[in-house]
């Protein structure tokens, strides 16, 4: 990944800040109900400030936060997050071969800082066949680490005046980020194949469903999302 | 300020299960070519994960019982799909979600 191969847009540090820019204001959405929340779940701001910048990943912050009001043990806790977070993992297997020339600590570096969020902007970038450098996924992957931790202390500041960042439609911001980011990788894999890409959404969706009612829904994502690996996978010669 | 022990052992446990998963396949992949299979398959994954995760925050669920849509939810899907499939726009469609959602709240 030599710096003359990369495409205009995906070179420098800056680069990967300004692809970050259409996710910031999701981030700051989540992160500053995450603040909220955290603080009414008898959090102080140096404990969520610290959560967010040490486990940094959206959704097993929340689920925390209900663990810690319910009184569950640490072991409780830390397994919940583990398998909360356990997705991290498919998602590292398939960013981490395009990071293979760089060094080891460049690889642990991109691996650390890595969430639903980059990763899908990532994707979308490999999916346009883009060429991008080092710094590019650094520069989005730390911005997106800095308005996390930002938004969290925002949220933090003012979660002694608001008890219910729902009435503001704040969470919301999770499922419309998500929303957002699926239908711009789904029309770009439409234009690849629209059979395939079809076959992948709808055995996704059904497995999901029937998952739900016999795991936790974390574990739920992780075997339809690999359901849906292997319906692409399989289809993959037959276009 | 300070941080309470058990939060803190509570903060340090879930980082260490959060970072590991995050960062052995970018440790091991410096190591070792995972198999051609793996990679294909591995394809679908951005599309597969993306629309499970979407569908994740839409259901209710508890083991043992069939998911049940939350419909505020799902209301306010529907401007902000359309949002994003007409202006492409992610800035954008989460506003627009945000909006509809305080909306949807404030009615129902």
């Amino acid at each position: 990944m030599k710096e003359i191969d990369t495409d205009t847009g995906y070179t420098t540090f800056r680069d990967g800040v300004k692809s970050c820019l259409p996710t910031v204001l999701g981030y700051l959405g989540i992160g500053f109900s995450f603040g909220i929340v955290g603080i009414n779940s008898h959090l102080n701001l140096l404990e969520i400030t610290l959560m967010s910048a040490i486990v940094y990943g959206g959704s097993s912050q929340f689920v925390m936060c209900g663990l810690l009001l319910a009184n569950t043990s640490i072991t409780g806790i830390v397994m919940t997050v583990f398998l909360v977070n356990l997705r991290h993992l498919l998602m590292s297997m398939t960013a981490s071969p395009h990071f293979r020339d760089e060094s080891l600590l460049k690889n642990i570096s991109v691996g650390s800082l890595l969430t639903d969020e980059s990763f899908a902007v990532f994707s979308t970038t490999v999916a346009q066949k883009k060429h991008f450098s080092l710094r590019w996924m650094e520069g989005l992957n730390v911005a997106a680490y800095i308005t996390w931790i930002v938004a969290t202390i925002l949220g933090g500041l003012v979660g002694n005046f608001i008890a219910n960042p729902e009435q503001f439609g704040l969470d919301f911001a999770l499922t419309a980020m998500f929303a957002g980011l699926f239908i711009t990788q789904f029309e770009w894999e439409l234009t690849k194949s629209q059979r395939k890409s079809i076959a992948v959404v709808i055995s996704v969706g059904l497995s999901l469903y029937i998952m739900l009612f016999f795991v936790s829904s974390s574990v739920a994502v992780i075997i339809s999302a690999l359901v849906g690996c292997f319906v692409g996978g399989i289809m993959h010669d037959s276009k | 300020m300070t941080v309470s022990k058990s939060i803190l052992l509570i903060l340090i446990g879930s980082a260490l299960v959060t970072w590991i998963p995050r960062v052995t396949p970018f440790i091991l992949g410096k190591m070792v070519k995972f198999p051609a299979i793996v990679t294909r398959f591995l394809e679908y994954l951005p599309l597969s994960i993306l629309f499970a995760l979407l569908l994740e925050t839409v259901f209710n669920a508890k083991t043992g019982h069939l998911a049940v849509p939350k419909w505020d939810i799902v209301i306010a899907l529907i401007p902000t799909v359309i949002t994003a499939v007409w202006l492409k726009d992610l800035m954008k469609t989460v506003v627009v979600g945000i909006v509809a959602m305080a909306l949807v709240r404030l009615v129902m």
